[in-house]
């Protein structure tokens, strides 16, 4: 992420007009673990660090690890909400979401977070993850029912056109949600969920996929038989590369067991953790599927009367 | 409905003996068997085929009769003066609702037979009568005052043949007690703005909300009816509406109504709009549909797109029409149905 000196200098700002260099400092370590202002600045630890010379360095440091959208993020909270019951009004809070939409992101009100916007594209790592690092992720896994069968029976050609058109659907469906797709392979995929509800967002994501798909059968689908899929939704700490070859997580091998494994035909399965995470409106939807006997997943199936 | 005899022999509309009947039977045609593949592929009315196969090489008659059987607004019945079909029951079992050898040519086909295949029929294709019932007084109503495929020729002052929607939210007179003055009125504007942004996908202009629900229009132009499929959507994802977009805390439920329609399109003082169309919508949605169930007329179905039917089911009469009710989706998994 690029960040223009025009950002960087209003956190830097911001933030020695706002607040004392403690709480600068307590902010930094939310989303830089571990940060250490002395250490950064060089100043020995027995004189205080001045509050100009504090903002700066932490600005600089945001700047270079990238953080600057999730710190931002953090500065609205405060803005709202004041830190442990104390009112904190920060400055310069417009001019620094103006920049940064400035520099690609859309401020989602509602959640408090920034996102890419569209124009400018959309990254697999949202323009925000870091190559290599670990982070807390929900998936969404898609795969066509008897692939091998359909290729045998149909031409090339309509295959082709069928998965593309299965792609365009689940990758609209997924975006819409601010999830972004992590791989495609011919007759399925994997898309990965990083902000707001994020298990909610991604089982919403699976639920309409089987909708939209039902409608695709009757109205679109040049089969003669309806296309059918499984899908699956597991979260857990999994690291990001935009290679999807290089990804090695435990997640990712569960979410497939699962799908390939537990799913039915037309069904959505999910795991325990994201099941927790979904809310009672949200339960009342998904059957419990005893698959195994410690193991519990739920399933959502669309069913007519 | 219309009846389409395909047969080489000049004498078949003379053993056939079938001819116009108002309220039953709008047109018979007696045409030849080059004409098959083109004339089924253009049928879009109900209708009733007969094939006479005398003519056709029995390797090629399985061919003509799936080709009958693909088309959902098609009867058929098979005319068989030469004895080439070997088993008459699997005719039968696959679609067809009559079957015609020499003997029964002879005696005379006639209307009094036409009577009892369409009574058969309607025992094993009952859409397809309900369907065939609208289309033939579809021919005897009020013409249409086709208002286009998009809003660009519907002018503020005329009337116009529209597509009209109701939907309204079930159980409205406990929702002020239950939820509070304001709360509902912030849920009720979210379900407004939701209703909207629905139909609008589809062409759909919301023309006048109470509080509760509206009306909406759709422009018609007697060839598609894409408020069927608007319809349907809205039944088929309301629960993620429920999840994701709705400020009511537990699941709404709604009936949505859709008819064809003749009205005076006004922008302005809707509420002093007076039409038969208007009048029976609000009926048929406050009176006839249940809750949570979306009705149609059968009208509606003849113009919808075709896959959608078998998701609709005779709900009965109201006001002298038929009405079809979408089947249900069901979503949780402890429930029939909501």
């Amino acid at each position: 992420m690029k960040i223009s000196p025009r950002l960087q200098s209003y956190i830097s700002q911001a933030l020695s007009q706002s607040m004392e260099v403690t709480l600068m400092e307590r902010l930094a370590a939310r989303v830089i673990g571990g940060y250490d202002l002395y250490e950064r600045t060089g100043f020995p630890a027995n004189i205080p660090i001045p509050q100009v010379d504090a903002a700066r360095q932490i600005a600089e440091d945001l700047a270079r690890s990238g953080n600057i959208h999730r710190f931002t993020e953090l500065l609205v909270e405060v803005d709202r909400t004041g830190v442990m019951g104390r009112p904190v009004s920060i400055r310069l809070l417009p001019q620094i979401v103006k920049e940064l939409e400035v520099l690609g992101y859309r401020f989602k009100e509602d959640q408090g977070i920034f996102i890419e916007a569209g124009a400018r594209g959309k990254t697999k790592g949202w323009g925000v993850l870091i190559e290599g690092q670990i982070y807390e992720l929900s998936f969404l896994r898609i795969d066509t029912v008897d692939n091998t069968a359909l290729v045998r029976k149909y031409s090339k050609r309509l295959v082709v056109q069928v998965y593309n058109e299965l792609r365009r659907l689940f990758s609209g469906i997924v975006e819409n949600r601010d999830g972004r797709l992590w791989q495609w392979e011919g007759d399925g995929g994997v898309a990965a969920f990083y902000y707001g509800n994020k298990n909610i967002q991604a089982v919403l994501s699976g639920m309409e996929m089987l909708l939209e798909l039902f409608m695709y059968n009757r109205f679109q689908c040049p089969f003669s038989k309806p296309l059918q899929v499984r899908l699956a939704v597991h979260t857990g700490p999994c690291p990001f590369y935009v290679n999807f070859e290089r990804i090695r997580s435990d997640t990712l091998r569960r979410l497939e067991v699962i799908e390939s494994e537990f799913a039915e035909n037309d069904s959505l399965v999910v795991t325990p953790g994201v099941f927790s995470d979904m809310g009672n409106k949200l339960h009342s939807f998904f059957k419990p599927l005893r698959v195994s006997r410690h193991n519990l997943l739920y399933q959502y199936k669309l069913r007519w009367e | 409905m219309n009846i389409l005899v395909f047969s080489r022999s000049k004498k078949m509309p003379e053993k056939m003996k079938l001819r116009r009947r108002k309220g039953v039977v709008d047109d018979v045609r007696f045409v030849g068997l080059e004409e098959f593949s083109a004339l089924l592929k253009a049928t879009a009315k109900p209708t009733l085929c007969y094939l006479d196969i005398a003519s056709i090489e029995e390797s090629t008659i399985a061919g003509y009769l799936r080709n009958l059987n693909k088309k959902e607004n098609i009867l058929y019945g098979i005319i068989d003066p030469g004895g080439k079909i070997k088993d008459v029951a699997r005719l039968f079992h696959d679609g067809a609702v009559d079957y015609l050898n020499r003997q029964s040519l002879d005696s005379g086909a006639g209307m009094s037979r036409l009577k009892t295949v369409l009574n058969y029929a309607q025992g094993v294709h009952p859409t397809f009568l309900a369907a065939a019932v609208a289309s033939t007084e579809a021919t005897r109503r009020a013409p249409y005052i086709l208002s286009g495929s998009t809003w660009s020729s519907v002018v503020p002052g005329g009337e116009y043949t529209f597509s009209m929607m109701f939907v309204e939210l079930d159980e409205k007179d406990q929702m002020e007690k239950r939820y509070g003055p304001q709360n509902l009125s912030i849920a009720l504007s979210s379900f407004r703005s939701y209703i909207e942004g629905f139909v609008k996908k589809f062409g759909g202009r919301m023309w006048m909300w109470f509080s509760f629900g509206g009306i909406v229009l759709f422009p018609f132009d007697a060839k598609t009816c894409p408020a069927l499929t608007c319809g349907f959507r809205l039944m088929l994802f309301k629960h993620l509406y429920d999840i994701e977009g709705s400020h009511f805390p537990n699941f709404l439920s709604f009936r949505v109504v859709l008819q064809i329609g003749n009205t005076p399109y006004t922008e302005q003082n809707t509420g002093h709009i007076v039409s038969d169309s208007l009048n029976s919508i609000f009926h048929l949605g406050q009176q006839f549909t249940q809750p949570g169930n979306f009705c149609v007329t059968e009208e509606v179905l003849q113009f919808g797109h075709s896959t959608l039917r078998d998701f609709f089911v005779a709900a009965g009469t109201f006001e002298g029409r038929q009405i079809l009710r979408m089947r249900r989706p069901i979503h949780q998994y402890n429930r029939k149905s909501f």
